[in-house]
Parts: C-alpha cells; structure tokens; sequence
C-alpha cells in the first residue's frame, strides 16, 4: 500500500552513471509543495544532473522519482509538466519574445484569444510587455532571463527548475533577479528547485538548501541550520569562513569570524585567548582581523566601532566567545 | 520518449546506409571484383601483371601521375601570391576577390573547359591577340597537348588550395611576425622561417585533395588533352566502351582507388575532410596583414596575384561578349551581336530536350538526398564519437571516390537489369554524389543548434515532430537550402555518371556539350555556358540574400 504524505517531489536512492562515471550516487530526497529548494554544490557534484533526472533528460540506471506522488519513470518529457528555465536560457532564436513565451501554450492547444491573455499576463508579471515583439538576441542578459522566467511558468507547471539561472549575469543585476525570483515564488506559491553554486544566492533565496558533493546529498536543512549546524567541515566551509583550532587547554574550537568577539574583560572572561594581530583589513561594514595563535591562522570578524573602542594593543589582542556559538565539529 | 531512445539515430541513418549499400558500394564492389577474372572462385592477377608489363598502361600510369604532380605543385605556387593579395587588400575588394575565386569554383567544369578551348585553340582569343599584336608569325597549339591539361585543370582545382591557405593565413597570429621582426628578422626570412611553416598544413591538406582528385579527373583531359596526355579515368572509359575490356577496366580502378583511399585515409587522419566545407572563410574580419615586404617583393606579388586572378575570371567571363556574336564562328571581339545563338538553343528540340533530362535527374536528386541526408546528418549528430567518425567517413566517400569508378560499376549493375536509359535513374545515382554535401551542410547547421533548444521544447510539452517543425527545422534552413542548392548542381553539371547511365533519348544538358565539345565548339554551346553560369550565380545570389535575411532579422 502506498501512503499518501503529499510530496511535490521525492527521490529514492536515484543512481546515475555516465559511461564509468557516477554522477549520482544514491540520493534521496523530499520536497514539500510550494517550497523553493536550493541545490548547493561546486561543479560536478551532481546537482545538475538532479535537475536533468527530475525534468526527464536523463532516464535513472536505479532509483525511483515520483512527482505529487506519481511515479515519473514511464512518463515523457512532454507529460511531466515541469517548467524548465536553462543556464543558456535556450531561448528559440527564430521566435520574438511573445512567440517564446506562448510556445509551451501552443503545445497545450490553448486557443488563441486564451493564448494572448496569459502571455500577455505573464509579460507583465516579468516586466517585458514592451520587448514582446523583439527577438531574443536584441535583448540585453537580464531581458533574456526573464523571458526564459516567462515562458516557464506561463505553462503554470506543477514543479519549477531552474539551473544556475543568473550565472551569466552581473553582480548587480544579478542581486535585482535574486529579489524578483523570490517575490515571484512568493505570489505564484509554486514549488521550485534551484542549483547554484553561489551560497549568499542560496542563502538569500532558500526555504531549504541540499548541500551536495561528489554525487551526494551531504547535507539537507534550512539555511539557518546549515550555517550554525553544520554536520561537518566541508558544510561549515561551504556556506562561510570558518576557523578551527585548538586552544592551550586543549579545546577544539570551530566557530564562525563574526562570533569572535574582542574580550573586554580577558582577566575573568575564561573563553578569552590572546593572538598575535598579522594583519587588519577593512572591509566597510566590518573589519577583518587576522591572527595568529601559537601557529593557527584565525579570523575574526569585527565592527569599526568595537575595534576601536576595544582594541587597546593594536598588535595583540584578547578575542572571546560564547559557547553557544560553537559549532559541534 | 523519444530522446532517450539510443536506437532512433540508428533509424535515422538507415535509409542514407542502404541507399549507399545498394546504389553505391554493391555496384562499385561487385564491378572490381572483375579485375580477378570472371571466374571469382578461381582469383587470377594476371590483369594486374599486364598491367605493369605492358608499356602503354606503365606510360598511362606514369602520365596520370605526373600530370596529377604538375598541377598540384602548380596550384600551390600560384595560390600564394592571391592569398597575399586576399589578406592585404580592404575588406570590400577582399569580397571581390573572393567572387573572382568562388565563381570559377562553382561553375561547371564543362562551361570552363568551353571557355579555355574557345581562349587557346589554334583559331581561338589568345592566338588571334599574339599573332595580331606581332609577337608570334604561326599559331601556337596551346590545348590539345600536356599545356592544356595543365591549364584546365590548374584552373578546376587551384580554389582547394586557396581556401586552405587562405584559412591558415587568416589564423596566423599577426604579433608573431612583430616578434619576429622585433627579434631582427628580414621579410624573406619572416616568409621562410614564420609563414611557410605556419601555412604549410594548409597548404598540405589542399594538395592532397587536388593530388587526389587530379588522378581520377576525366573530363578535362579528355577534351584539353592530347594522345599523349590520356589518364587512367580515360583508360577506364576506353576499356568499356573501346575495347570491352571489363576485367582490365575493373584492374586499373582497383589501382586508382587504392591509390585514392589512401591519400583519402591521410587526409582524414590529419585534417578531416568536413573542414573544407564548414570553415566558413568569408567570416571573421581581422586586421590588414601587412608584413612589412619590400617594395619591390611586394609589388611583384600584387602582379603576380592580379595575373591569377585574371587567369580564374577570364574564361567566365569571355564567353559572355562571345556568346552575343553573330557570325557562324566565334570571334572575339564579335563583329557583331545576336541573341541567335541564344534561340538557337531554345528552338532545337534535340537541346530542349537534354535540358528537360537534366531538369528531371535534378529533381529527382534533390527530393531524395535532402531528406535522406538531412535525417542522417540528425541521426549522425545524436550517436556516441566513435560511430559519428565512422558513419561521417563513410557518408563522404562519394565525394572523393573518382565518378568513372562508380559510373561504370553503376552501369556493370544497372545495363543487365535495362535500367541504364531513364533520367530517373540517373537522378538517383546523382544522389549519391549529392549526399555528401548535403549530409555535410546539414551538419554544419546542427552544430550551431544549441541541444538545450530541443529540451526546452519538450518540457513545454512539444512532441519530436512539433520540435522538428517548429525549433529544428527552421534553425537548420540555411544549412537545408545550401544542401539542395549543391546537390542541385550536382546533378546538373554531371558528365560522367550521364555518359554511362543515358542513351540517345535520355541525354542530359552536360553530355550533349560534352559530345558537342568533344566534335567542334559550335556557337550554342558558348550560349549554353552562359545560361549556366547566369544559373550557377543566380543560386548562389539567392542562398547569399536569404541568408544575410536571416541574419539582419537577428540583429533586429
């Protein structure tokens, strides 16, 4: 008897190998609908090819994948109802923006007037009512996003994929897509997997982050508790700076620069150490000491203003922390 | 689910592979087993000794080679010197030039034979000019004799040298030759020690295909030549129509396809022969190459380079005025101008029909390797790298197998079954020389078709035909409108496959020229010529206005 518990996507132990490559190595995973799940991970750690597994492009060597519920083994490309928005954007470069746009509608023998409306409806929702008659390569970057954005979800899909969509994009412009894509899985509450490899971007966007290497999943959380609970080094490094050393008395510290703290009072506080100041590097809203303890490089993040209030030597100083912010690592 | 179907490139490629098995390699095989003797269970060598102990087939060997040598070393001389004339001059004259190239590339090798016979018989332009201006008192025999050779087919096959050399002097990195100069080099040794080497592999690759294409020509020796100058193509032909001999016949084709099939399989091996037709040289705009020559060195190879220029353009050219003459013999200049010659062609039934047999192979050509060639090169493009370098081999053998070997291995297959005579037929068999170009074209087009397009289409829910339709179709175009213009004239400019497969009745366009040439050049056949080389231009004018189409509505 299969139980019903409401998946929008579940993987079980999927396997994929190419040629003697394996890409995937067993992963499993659940997605709840209306989550926006972020795939985190350098290149070649597979998250890619989850993406490609899910959307159909690549069929599993083992494993099972049930889109709400429904098993996806037997079902086409065409009948999974996914909306895809590619690296490249894959924009049809013989068709104008509206053209685009409509396709996937076409496909579904909407008529025409029904057609119109909903292109038309989108091309607002995107911000691209006026570049509607233009071909895609008169389109600046960002344009040609949003209409890949547009022609995905104008197919109202029941899952939304979206591989490193702002990877050729400009910090700045890319900062303004990051806002958009999150006000837009916002008001249309539609189920999105996301791969990158830029953890702020998955940081900023996530309702639930998968940490992958190597063709695994290492770790799967919200961003709070991959930041501050990381299960290991290789998680706690990904998604930030970290220091990991030992104290004199023995004690194996992992911790985060911004938790380091100058000590103010170093004769009672016992988590105080000292370290030799090597360098000091401004960095506008904070200022990055770094320094050294008998022969371990440590990193310590710290406002202006308690710099210099606190900072009585400048070349040695008493930096603390509290326990609660110790990692368990 | 389509897509992830390993076996659907397989089906794609079917009908290009059993075309090619049953209408090419079946034939070609079966007629070489001859050279064995009749009897193939008893093998015998003794055609392959007589051969080599008679001396007029050692002498014929040895003329092929030789003559195939002669232009190939003459090619590479003189293409330098219209490279350099091709890199240094403004882009708009570069365009020019390259018309001046391309136009005698693409004309058909019957209309430029015309034309250098009409330029160099005994009565012909340039004796007329020498003994008018005084330089000479008797008319010199310039064609019927090994010059002839040399200069018809110099002029065929020069453009397979150009285009190479011309591409591995478009990539030599200009801050080589500062560095060199920098370094104290001299322009001829900046010429020696920098540009020889760098260009030499493209000058190599072209040589090879000429070297290549050279020993196995027919046409040109056969109307250029003299006795003296008979090649082993036209050896072949004569031991099937002359003497009968098909067992020789089979013998010497063996010999000439070993020969071809290992220069072939050097080519492939160190430059790969889908190159010559996908680089695109008329792209990429870089800056003028101006070494800094002397002026002296460089004015002589701005001569030089105009003289060869001319040399290419001329024929094309001259048979215009001459085709507007009125008098019953060519002249040039005309002493005075008729369209008679023009409606002299148009109102003989024996050229009307030709050109209707023509226009039937044609057809017939087109509809069938545009599909077939179209789905294997798809097919071809979706397969693992192993078998797309195999089935890429195979699908351009047509292309460098001599037409005399398949012409007559066709024949050997087709005369006992009576189906040697219908223009249909021919069609068919001018496929196999289509397809090459067309499979190649369409591969070209392919390999700017972004695989991620195809997905796309299909999680908007498209099915396979809806995206070849609507997405796949239309991008690959270009590449399908240039497979059919090539597999076009193709068919329209074969002698040879039309000499063995057509009889009085099913005679096409080139093969009554051929024969007509081959008696005396009479004045319709130089109107003929310039109806097709206006044809030729004008397919190339549409494919070039449809692509820039395409092009400015990109950039829109």
């Amino acid at each position: 008897m299969k139980t019903k518990n409401n998946n929008s996507l579940l993987l079980e132990a999927i396997e994929k190998n190419y040629d003697s490559v394996k890409a995937l190595k067993g992963v499993s995973l659940k997605i709840y609908p209306g989550e926006f799940c972020t795939l985190l991970g350098a290149s070649g750690s597979g998250k890619s090819t989850i993406l490609r597994v899910i959307a159909g492009f690549e069929t599993l060597d083992s494993g099972r994948l049930e889109i709400n519920d429904k098993d996806m083994s037997k079902m086409s490309i065409a009948e999974r109802n996914i909306g895809m928005v590619f690296q490249n954007y894959a924009l049809f470069p013989h068709m104008d923006v509206f053209q685009n746009i409509a396709f996937g509608l076409e496909m579904r023998k909407l008529d025409k007037s029904q057609i119109k409306e909903k292109v038309n409806e989108v091309l607002e929702l995107v911000g691209l009512t006026n570049q509607k008659n233009r071909l895609p390569s008169a389109l600046s970057g960002g344009q040609q996003q949003r209409v890949a954005l547009a022609r995905a979800i104008v197919i109202e899909p029941k899952i939304l994929l979206m591989d490193e969509p702002l990877g050729a994009l400009d910090k700045n412009l890319r900062n303004e897509m990051q806002k958009q894509i999150k006000n837009l899985h916002k008001e249309l509450n539609i189920t999105v997997v996301y791969v990158t490899h830029d953890q702020d971007e998955a940081m900023f966007l996530s309702d639930k982050i998968v940490l992958m290497d190597e063709g695994m999943i290492i770790q799967t959380g919200t961003c709070e508790e991959l930041y501050t609970k990381p299960k290991n080094r290789f998680v706690a490094n990904f998604l930030g700076e970290c220091n990991f050393f030992t104290l004199d008395s023995g004690k194996k510290i992992s911790i985060r620069p911004e938790c380091l703290r100058i000590s103010s009072d170093n004769k009672n506080d016992r988590n105080s150490f000292q370290v030799d100041v090597e360098d000091v590097v401004f960095q506008g809203r904070m200022i990055k000491l770094i320094g050294n303890y008998n022969e371990q490089e440590i990193i310590a993040s710290i406002s202006p203003l308690e710099y210099e209030l606190e900072s009585t030597h400048k070349d040695k100083i008493y930096l603390t922390y509290d326990n609660k912010s110790l990692m368990n690592i | 689910m389509i897509y992830n179907n390993k076996k659907w490139p397989w089906v794609a490629i079917m009908p290009m592979v059993t075309l090619y098995l049953l209408v090419f390699v079946w034939p070609v095989i079966s007629f070489l087993l001859l050279s064995f003797g009749s009897d193939i269970s008893s093998p015998s060598l003794e055609h392959y000794e007589k051969i080599f102990q008679t001396s007029i087939y050692s002498r014929i060997l040895y003329n092929t080679f030789s003559i195939a040598a002669c232009v190939t070393i003459i090619s590479v001389i003189f293409s330098y010197p219209i490279v350099y004339l091709l890199i240094n001059v403004s882009e708009r004259m570069r365009r020019l030039l390259f018309i001046v190239v391309l136009l005698p590339f693409w004309t058909s090798a019957l209309v430029r034979t015309t034309a250098w016979i009409v330029i160099l018989q005994r009565n012909g332009i340039l004796n007329d000019l020498l003994m008018s201006s005084g330089i000479t008192a008797e008319p010199i025999s310039f064609v019927y004799n090994f010059s002839g050779v040399l200069i018809g087919m110099t002029h065929v096959m020069m453009p397979f040298i150009v285009f190479p050399l011309y591409a591995s002097y478009k990539d030599l990195d200009y801050s080589l030759i500062e560095a060199a100069e920098s370094l104290g080099s001299k322009s001829l040794q900046i010429t020696k020690r920098i540009i020889l080497p760098l260009t030499m592999p493209g000058v190599i690759a072209g040589s090879i295909i000429v070297f290549m294409s050279s020993i196995g020509y027919y046409i040109t020796p056969a109307l250029m030549g003299g006795p003296g100058q008979t090649m082993i193509a036209m050896l072949i032909e004569n031991n099937i129509n002359q003497t009968l001999n098909w067992e020789m016949a089979a013998s010497l084709s063996v010999i000439l396809l070993l020969v071809t099939l290992m220069l072939f399989i050097i080519f492939q091996k160190y430059f790969g022969f889908d190159k010559l037709l996908t680089s695109n040289i008329q792209k990429g705009s870089r800056k003028n190459f101006t070494q800094s020559k002397s002026s002296v060195e460089k004015s002589m190879m701005y001569i030089i380079g105009i003289l060869v220029c001319i040399f290419l353009i001329a024929p094309i050219l001259i048979v215009f005025p001459m085709s507007l003459g009125a008098s019953p013999f060519l002249e040039f200049p005309p002493g005075e101008y008729s369209f008679r010659w023009f409606e002299s062609f148009f109102n003989d039934r024996r050229w009307i029909r030709a050109l209707w047999n023509s226009l039937i192979a044609a057809t017939v050509t087109m509809t069938v390797s545009l599909p077939i060639g179209t789905l294997a090169a798809i097919g071809v493009s979706k397969m693992s790298a192993n078998f797309r370098l195999f089935f890429e081999t195979f699908f351009i053998t047509p292309m460098v197998i001599p037409v005399i070997i398949f012409a007559v291995g066709l024949f050997y297959f087709l005369a006992p079954l009576g189906l040697n005579s219908s223009p249909v037929i021919l069609g068919l068999a001018h496929s196999i020389l289509a397809l090459p170009f067309v499979f190649l074209t369409v591969r070209a087009s392919l390999k700017g078709f972004d695989n991620n397009l195809e997905l796309a289409a299909f999680s908007l829910g498209s099915n396979w035909p809806n995206m070849f339709k609507k997405i796949m179709l239309p991008i690959i175009t270009p590449g399908l409108l240039a497979g059919a213009i090539f597999a076009f004239i193709q068919s329209f400019d074969d002698v040879v496959l039309a000499l063995f497969l057509t009889n009085i009745k099913s005679r096409t366009l080139p093969r009554v020229m051929f024969e007509g040439i081959s008696h005396e050049i009479d004045p319709t056949i130089v109107a003929i010529s310039v109806l097709l080389i206006t044809l030729t231009v004008s397919l190339f004018l549409i494919n070039n206005i449809f692509l820039s189409g395409n092009h400015n509505e990109n950039e829109k």
